[in-house]
């Protein structure tokens, strides 16, 4: 088989894995070829709005599962390709001196067995880095089951590692990746996250970028609230960097245990707004959804959660502290920065955050100037404004949190 | 109302804000090589002067470093309005003897730090918008067409990362090339014309391009407002050709 029709098969497997982020390693190049961009770079935007940031392939498609929402299951009749460790390598470098990505995610299904799977993908970031001298960035995608040592081999040439979670409960993994198991996916991620947590130093090889899970939603019943449950934990027991959530696409449709329909973005956006709350507003799971319901699909989370806090608002732009200013809705890590700094140079009044380019449609309910207060009176009132914002901004910004961490534009997000 | 002609180099406007600021005056500032002669404007040329130059430079980096490096960086800006954005900061910063950069509610500094991060933005996409092609001789040969005159601020960028191969970063629209290998770098103006070279990986690439659009969430609005179609011309994915 030609090179060109592997790579269109072995992408074409892996495309719907959503993390493409390459920020976190700040890897040094020393005489070789590649270093890390610490926040990250895209080098190409697909007609679909993504980044394009690291060459993103399977090792193989070829796999000995039957997980029922996988496109790759053994009982699916699909084109499968096989790439060699050299194969992987070459087209690799090849992309990464032209400036088309900025590293490797690599990934595989389950090739005989995990273990002899876990040694290809080692094999490969061992010559990558050893024989190549590649010192751009790696992630690689764990083999569930495979030998600890493997693992943890793995873990002193990759950038950074992701056992995928894939649903957010037993039960429901019982179900419909019967040969997967709870275990077998949470021991290495405890496993690296003890390895991260024993030594803390910059200087450290071992995994520099840390680990990052994915969960599909949507395939099982599980709530929003219990899944921003376990994302929290992630976060703060396991420290993971980052927690991506995929929504569910019904790929096999005569399957009696999944859903018939997709999940929808919508509820995707949420979970993504959501997390962003929690890692970066200082924002606890339990003000923003209890653990038997989902986000509301009307308003995001931050306004949903402004409106049941009436009590807290108005603020007063000119005092508020920061940690109230990030909570106002309409109003950023950006915009409440802006504040802050220009409020220094003298008394800020409506007309000045105009001026700023802070955008007051949602905020203005929420806020008042030198005491003045601008929004509307009543709450059913303000309830509407903000729900026909909400309908005229959503179709711009679906699909835009998968970006979300690879744009400069973005990145300093206003939610 | 006053006006000011000065030779549209970055020297250029320090030396109009000297002036201003020691005849106390509010001019209005033109580039001579874009004015068009007014007869209600009075005008005055002004010549620059490295020594004039100089003395409002180290003056402005005695009070704020950080400010005279935003304009240094603003004045790689293609927006028509920077000069008189810079001229305006730099009065500003020197009357009030303080770093007034986060005073955003005042227009002079907000526009500074739009501009700022338009051209911070503009360098940040071209490390990863920057394509390289194989000569047969093995140099690596990349020409880019940047709005704002930013190969300065990717340099470093690729100096580390391709230290151990040569390559050439060729800016087409400001016609300045830079030839690198192992640390070393030499330069080049005046040079307008892009190389072509024909390379097997563009091929490949674009075959990994376009396989990784999910076709049920196609949104090529979103993919132009992150990469605007003036930057497709030298990215091999966006050749239909290929
Ligand atoms: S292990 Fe399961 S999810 Fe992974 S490729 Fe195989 S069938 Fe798909």
């Amino acid at each position: 088989m030609e090179l060109e029709e592997k790579l269109k098969i072995l992408t074409e497997s892996a495309k719907y894995d959503v993390s493409c982020s390459s920020s976190g390693s700040n890897r040094k190049n020393r005489q070789g070829i590649g270093s890390g961009a610490h926040g990250g770079i895209c080098h190409s935007f697909t007609k679909d709005g993504r980044c394009v940031s690291l060459l993103k392939i399977l090792m193989t498609n070829v796999c000995c599962f039957d997980c029922l929402y996988c496109q790759s299951r053994r009982s699916n009749d699909i084109p499968r390709a096989i790439m060699t460790p050299t194969e992987i390598c070459e087209i690799t470098m090849e992309f990464y001196k032209r400036n088309y990505i900025e590293g490797l995610f690599l990934s595989s299904a389950v090739y005989k067995n995990a273990n002899y799977t876990m040694e290809l993908l080692l094999d490969t970031v061992v010559r990558l880095r050893k024989l190549y001298n590649f010192n751009g960035y790696i992630h690689l995608k764990g083999i569930p089951g495979a030998d600890n040592l493997l693992i943890m081999r793995a873990g002193e040439y990759a950038d950074r590692m992701s056992f995928n979670l894939e649903l957010p409960s037993e039960q429901s993994l019982r179900l419909l990746a019967p040969q997967k198991s709870k275990k077998s996916i949470l021991s290495p991620i405890t496993m690296i996250s003890g390895e991260k947590q024993a030594d803390k130093s910059i200087k450290s090889k071992f995994l520099p970028a840390g680990q990052t899970t994915q969960i599909i939603v949507g395939a099982s019943p599980e709530r929003d609230g219990k899944i921003l449950r376990l994302t929290s934990a992630l976060y703060n027991k396991y420290e993971l960097k980052r927690v991506y959530y995929s929504s569910y696409a019904p790929l096999n449709l005569n399957e009696d245990l999944l859903p018939k329909t997709p999940a929808g973005l919508l509820r995707e956006h949420r979970l993504y707004q959501a997390d962003w709350l929690l890692r970066f507003y200082g924002f606890s799971v339990e003000e923003l959804v209890d653990e038997n319901e989902n986000l509301l699909m009307e308003y995001d989370p931050k306004c949903a959660w402004a409106l049941k806090h009436q009590e807290l608002f108005p603020i007063e732009i000119n005092t508020a502290p920061v940690e109230m200013l990030v909570k106002v809705p309409g109003i950023g890590l950006k915009g409440a920065y802006k504040i802050i700094s220009a409020r220094r140079f003298g008394a800020l009044s409506f007309e000045d955050l105009k001026n700023m380019k802070i955008s007051l449609k949602r905020a203005r309910h929420f806020i008042t100037a030198n005491g003045f207060y601008s929004g509307l009176k009543k709450e059913i009132e303000i309830k509407n404004s903000l729900l026909q914002i909400e309908n005229e901004s959503q179709i711009e910004q679906l699909s835009m949190f998968s970006n979300l961490e690879n744009s400069l534009a973005v990145i300093t997000g206003e939610l | 109302m006053k006006c000011y002609l000065y030779d549209g180099s970055f020297e250029g406007i320090f030396c109009v804000a000297y002036h201003a600021l020691k005849n106390k005056e509010t001019p209005k500032i033109y580039s001579k090589t874009n004015y068009q002669p007014s007869f209600l404007l009075e005008h005055t040329e002004i010549d620059s002067n490295e020594q004039i130059f100089k003395k409002v430079k180290n003056a402005l980096i005695k009070i704020s470093a950080k400010t005279y490096n935003y304009l240094e960086i603003a004045f790689k800006s293609s927006n028509i309005e920077k000069d008189e954005v810079i001229f305006n900061c730099i009065i500003k910063t020197i009357l009030s003897k303080q770093n007034e950069l986060e005073n955003f509610s005042n227009e002079h500094f907000f526009n500074l730090n739009k501009i700022v991060e338009a051209v911070k933005y503009e360098a940040h996409r071209f490390l990863g918008f920057i394509r390289f092609s194989k000569s047969e001789k093995g140099v690596f040969y990349a020409c880019f067409e940047p709005d704002g005159d930013i190969i300065d601020l990717i340099l470093n960028h690729f100096l580390k990362r391709f230290y151990a191969i040569p390559f050439v970063l060729h800016d087409i629209n400001h016609g300045k090339l830079y030839a690198c290998y192992k640390g070393k770098t030499q330069k080049f103006f005046n040079i307008y014309k892009k190389v072509k070279i024909s390379d097997n990986y563009a091929k490949l690439f674009k075959t990994y391009y376009d396989t990784i659009f999910i076709k049920s969430r196609k949104n090529e609005r979103q993919m132009l407002n992150y990469m605007p179609k003036r930057y497709h011309k030298n990215m091999p994915e966006k050749n239909e050709l290929l």
